[in-house]
């Protein structure tokens, strides 16, 4: 029963993907699509199981895990969420079929991703959830959304070829693609670190983990609205997933990995932050959350590796960041196309303007919110970090201060009534939106209901809650300062600061430049120059060498048309007669 | 003789027989022709299962007469030969459909499907062949039996580069015959067999069995457009479009590996080879030729020339999987054997397509193309997806057993070269499925004929179509009884057996 749930889930998106190729304009199908999700939630409520699938890939390993089920089931949920919300969304699109050809295709990979068990069989989902996602990406064909769907594949195609090379040489230290063995074979591996390092930065590229994060705030504002919201909400952590995949986590500390972890993380963390705060688009301010986020989860990762024995308790903070980031993020980019819509009456505003503040509060923390229960196993994974405590204890809160000063700026981007708003407030996108945004709080509570999470993360000491509040606390006081002062400064200043800007993607923009760059001068050399030259060099042969050689022989031959060769070569004949006949 | 005898026959003669009755027919008999050659070709297809499954139970297929004292030809169906007939024999089906669409009202049609036949026919021979002699007949008559296709359009440029063509080919023949007899006066009749038979040879004569194996190779190398011998190829690609895809998927490219593979497992064998020193080399030349086409292919603005580059670097993945050696990476290059010909085919198959029906020849006309031949081009992107190695296709299964077969032989450096190889055909080919499906299409096509009611004729459309499928299928079920990479697998089971 549950291998045919799992095979139903994995086989239903790329069916219905084929379906709109043939009959797009069914509405029947736009249903069906909508709840394309639906068996990836059921199969996170069975127990683990696993199946062998040898005729499948390389030896396929499919199956549910304790963690893979966490995964599982917020990747579906976020899934459902947005195939009702985009079937709202994009009603009035002429191209809605293609969107929802790639959203499928795209959906089929990520949940695939959940339930695979080895090595190929998580490479293939993972590339189909990849390239797929290209199509969501430049969606809209603006010149932006190609220049970030080009990034987006650069970057994709790299990750690829990382985790390739990654997976080769893992497969030769351990013998084997099934993750369970290939871990834990890895931990006694001599080439382990630079395994490791391969697999990292590939699944590094995917969880936008500075420097790698280029691509992600040029895609986030480029793709349709559920698209963004799924991407950062769920595919983002396939990357994660992959990391706690090939990790030998709570077996052995990995001093070189665990300190790059903690660094890069700490650094995306704040970096992100920053730069996210000078953005204009909500999305992209969004996107830069999410890398800023990732760099949290980042750090966790880096904590499992310093000291393996807390590793039980970091592994169930990760999935609690996993639910609480998945949820947030995704009612957060909801909102983002809620926002601007034109509100039937003022309630209604002042509704959707308390959703959004919610689940952007929860982002930063907020007690009761799921991130307040992700704040708080963030501090009990990172306690006791040797060199790292005193580092930590001060840039913690101050990632608090920082990731509520950039929800602030979402939030002042999209308040709702501050534009006019376009298009209706469809239930479609409101029913989706609400429940993300009800879950960011009903989260919380079904958290402290069940065993798994540590029940200290979701009690509320008041203790806890002044060490939770005061870094929001901090930042409105610090928005708010800056909305003031703002206000008063003379307007010439206002604009040199806003013309201060940082372009969406930042370091990726002179990169790209640079390869484009090269890829003319390669092109001069090799397809204008070295055809020059090969030409040359024929036209020399043709012209010079050859004729030559033609004269030469032509000589040669000529030299031998007399007689007397002719008259030699009869006696040497007779002589050599002569002389077998003697023999 | 009995039928174990006869199959071997039958299976060269299921095209033999056809062709030559073509000739005798009139250029107008096109009902009889059509029927000869699909009758030929399905009869071959059967015959080749029947084959299959026979040896897969461990049956002897096997025919041998003396042609002079010490000189015997000989077929025999061994799992290589096998791996090689029935790609041939499918792709053969496939083109024969292709061709009778494509060539559809024009002229010389006899003249083509006789060549075609006898084309396939010399391509069978050399895959069942027993010993390097009937090898050499058969791969002698390849080359003369497509020269009439690749001229076969009679404009200047094909003129020339079948000249070109015959060059090559003529001297790389010169080069084989006088290598083989050399070896023979050596060694005596050289007979292939799994583990090769030259490992009890005297050590004095290594000397000269190195300089044979590189005159082999050489030999060899020409057809399988090892660089700097690729010359012909990119020029060869003024033939028809069923040619060029019978010529870069099975027969004449392919042909050349094989016969690498053949010398360097079933002549030298693979661990002599390495002993002699000879397999670092040759590894060396294919990664090259791998880096080399990949980087021409990038700038070539004709779609069937960038084609042509791009077979250039994948054919030696199967020269560097062979190169390695290893059982890993000679699976890898001997299921790259199939898997390359059928991810080609289609690409061939599409590009005729576009130049047929929309007159579609350059990159750039490519623009939107997806919109106006979904089907084409939806193989043609597999295809692709196929050739940079992404999975589930055939060519993420042939790239995965080339690295951990690099890595097994501590031949690390081959994972920077299939990378670096995957992300220039990522280069070269993902701006082309971009163009096809994200771009929008021109006002008008460069040469539009709209045949039927689909978006070509069903000839034309299907062929590509069903190796698309297979290129997923090939790859997805790679762990499948009967898939390539399990015969692959048995293959190497022999060769490297005790």
């Amino acid at each position: 029963m549950n291998q045919i749930l799992l095979w139903t889930m994995l086989v239903l998106p790329l069916l219905l993907a084929a379906l709109v190729v043939t009959r797009a304009d069914s509405p029947i199908l736009a249903r069906l699509i909508a709840w394309a999700a639906f068996p990836a939630v059921l199969l996170a409520l069975v127990p683990p199981f696993q199946i062998e699938v040898p005729w499948l890939l390389l030896d396929s390993r499919l199956g549910v895990d304790a963690m893979g089920r966490v995964f599982l089931g917020v990747t579906g949920a976020l899934w459902l969420a947005a195939g009702w919300y985009a079937n709202a969304y994009l009603a009035n699109d002429a191209r809605r079929h293609v969107f929802q050809f790639f959203f499928l295709l795209t959906m089929a990979g990520n949940l695939g991703v959940t339930v695979a068990q080895d090595g190929a069989s998580f490479l293939t989902f993972f590339t189909l959830m990849s390239l797929a996602a290209y199509g969501l990406i430049v969606h809209d064909h603006r010149a932006a959304s190609n220049r970030a769907g080009r990034v987006y594949l650069m970057m994709t195609i790299g990750g690829e070829m990382l985790l390739f090379m990654g997976l080769v040489m893992a497969f030769h230290e351990t013998g084997t693609l099934v993750f369970s063995d290939l871990s834990t074979k890895l931990a006694l591996s001599p080439l382990r670190d630079i395994v490791l390092g391969l697999l990292l930065a590939g699944f590094g590229v995917k969880l936008g983990v500075m420097p790698l994060h280029g691509w992600l705030p040029m895609a986030h504002p480029a793709a349709p609205t559920p698209a963004s919201a799924v991407l950062s909400g769920a595919m983002i952590k396939t990357g994660l997933l992959g990391c706690l995949r090939v990790l030998p986590l709570g077996m052995i500390a990995l001093p070189t990995w665990s300190d790059t972890c903690l660094f890069l993380g700490l650094l995306t963390c704040l970096l992100a932050a920053l730069i996210g705060m000078t953005q204009r688009n909500p999305k992209a301010v969004l996107a830069y959350s999410s890398v800023s986020q990732m760099g949290l989860v980042t750090v966790c990762l880096g904590a499992a590796l310093v000291k393996p024995q807390a590793w039980p308790v970091i592994g169930s903070a990760l999935m609690v960041w996993v639910v609480h980031h998945g949820v947030a993020k995704a009612a957060l980019f909801f909102g983002v196309g809620i926002a601007g819509t034109r509100m039937p009456t003022t309630a209604a505003r002042y509704l959707i303007t308390a959703g959004l503040v919610l689940a952007a509060l929860s982002l930063a923390g907020l007690p009761g919110t799921m991130g307040f229960a992700a704040k708080t196993a963030l501090k009990y994974s990172t306690a006791n970090l040797e060199s790292w405590n005193d580092m930590l204890a001060w840039l913690l809160p101050l990632t608090s201060v920082t990731t509520t000063l950039l929800v602030s700026r979402y939030l002042w981007l999209v308040w709702p009534g501050r534009h006019a708003g376009h298009g209706r407030l469809s239930p479609g996108m409101v029913i989706p939106w609400g429940g993300l945004s009800m879950t960011v709080v009903a989260g919380f509570f079904v958290m402290r209901w069940q065993t798994l999470v540590n029940p200290a993360w979701t009690t509320l000491a008041p203790s806890d809650l002044w060490i939770a509040a005061w870094p929001i606390l901090i930042a409105v006081a610090l928005a708010g300062t800056v909305i003031l002062v703002a206000r008063t400064l003379p307007t010439n200043l206002t604009a040199m600061l806003a013309a201060f800007r940082i372009p969406e993607g930042d370091l990726v923009i002179p990169l790209i430049a640079t390869i484009y760059r090269l890829r003319r001068r390669g092109y001069r050399v090799t397809a204008v120059q070295l055809p020059q030259r090969s030409r040359r060099l024929q036209h020399a042969l043709e012209e010079t060498v050859v004729p030559r050689l033609v004269q030469w022989l032509d000589r040669m031959t000529r030299s031998l048309e007399n007689d007397l060769t002719a008259g030699l070569l009869l006696v040497l004949l007779a002589v050599a007669m002569l002389l077998i006949s003697m023999t | 003789m009995t039928f174990q005898q006869w199959l071997p026959l039958l299976v060269v003669a299921s095209s033999l027989i056809p062709g030559s009755i073509i000739f005798v027919l009139g250029e107008q008999q096109i009902k009889l022709r059509t029927a000869l050659n699909l009758a030929g070709a399905v009869v071959k297809v059967l015959l080749v299962a029947i084959m299959l499954w026979g040896v897969s139970l461990d049956q002897e297929y096997q025919v041998r007469y003396g042609l002079v004292e010490g000189l015997d030809f000989a077929l025999h169906a061994d799992a290589l030969s096998l791996l090689f007939v029935s790609l041939a024999a499918v792709l053969w089906l496939l083109t024969t459909i292709y061709a009778i669409g494509y060539l559809e009202d024009s002229p010389h049609r006899r003249r083509f499907f006789g060549f075609f036949s006898l084309c396939v026919t010399a391509t069978t021979g050399l895959a069942l062949a027993g010993n390097l002699l009937t090898f050499l007949i058969f791969y002698e008559m390849l080359t003369l039996t497509t020269y009439p296709l690749v001229i076969h359009r009679g404009t200047p440029d094909s003129l020339r580069a079948g000249r070109l063509y015959l060059l090559f080919a003529l001297t790389g023949g010169a080069i084989l015959l006088l290598a083989v007899v050399w070896l023979q006066t050596l060694v005596g009749p050289v007979e292939f067999s799994a583990t090769g038979i030259l490992s009890e040879t005297d050590p004095a004569l290594y000397g000269s069995l190195r300089v044979i194996f590189a005159m082999l190779i050489a030999g060899f190398g020409v057809k399988a457009a090892l660089v700097p011998l690729h010359g012909w190829l990119p020029q060869a690609m003024v033939a028809p479009a069923p040619v060029s895809a019978l010529l870069h998927a099975v027969a004449v490219v392919k042909a050349g590996a094989f016969g690498i593979v053949r010398i360097v497992y079933d002549v030298y064998g693979a661990e002599f080879c390495g002993q002699l020193g000879v397999t670092i080399p040759l590894a060396l030349v294919a990664a090259l030729t791998i880096l080399y086409g990949s980087m021409r292919a990038l700038y070539q603005d004709d779609l069937k020339r960038r084609l042509a580059f791009s077979t250039v670097s994948q054919v030696s993945y199967i020269m560097l999987g062979t190169a390695i050696a290893g059982p890993l990476a000679t699976t890898g290059g001997i299921v790259h054997l199939v898997h390359q010909g059928v991810m080609k085919i289609t690409l061939f198959f599409a590009a005729g397509n576009l130049a047929e029906t929309l007159g579609v020849k350059k990159v750039d006309q490519m623009r939107g193309s997806g919109r106006r031949m979904p089907v084409t081009m939806a193989a043609f992107t597999v295809a692709a997806l196929g050739m940079i190695g992404i999975p589930p296709t055939a060519g993420f299964v042939s790239k995965w057993y080339l690295g951990i077969g690099a890595a097994q032989a501590d031949q690390w450096w081959v994972i920077g070269v299939l990378v670096a190889s995957s992300v220039l055909n990522a280069i070269y080919f993902l701006p082309l499925i971009y163009a096809a499906w994200f771009a929008s299409p021109p006002d008008a096509w460069p040469d539009e004929r709209p045949r039927g009611r689909f978006e070509t004729s069903p000839a034309l459309l299907f062929p590509p179509l069903i190796t698309a499928v297979l290129t997923l299928l090939l790859g997805v079920f790679a762990g499948f009884p009967f898939s390539p990479l399990e015969w692959a697998k048995l293959i190497v089971l022999q060769e490297y057996a005790p």
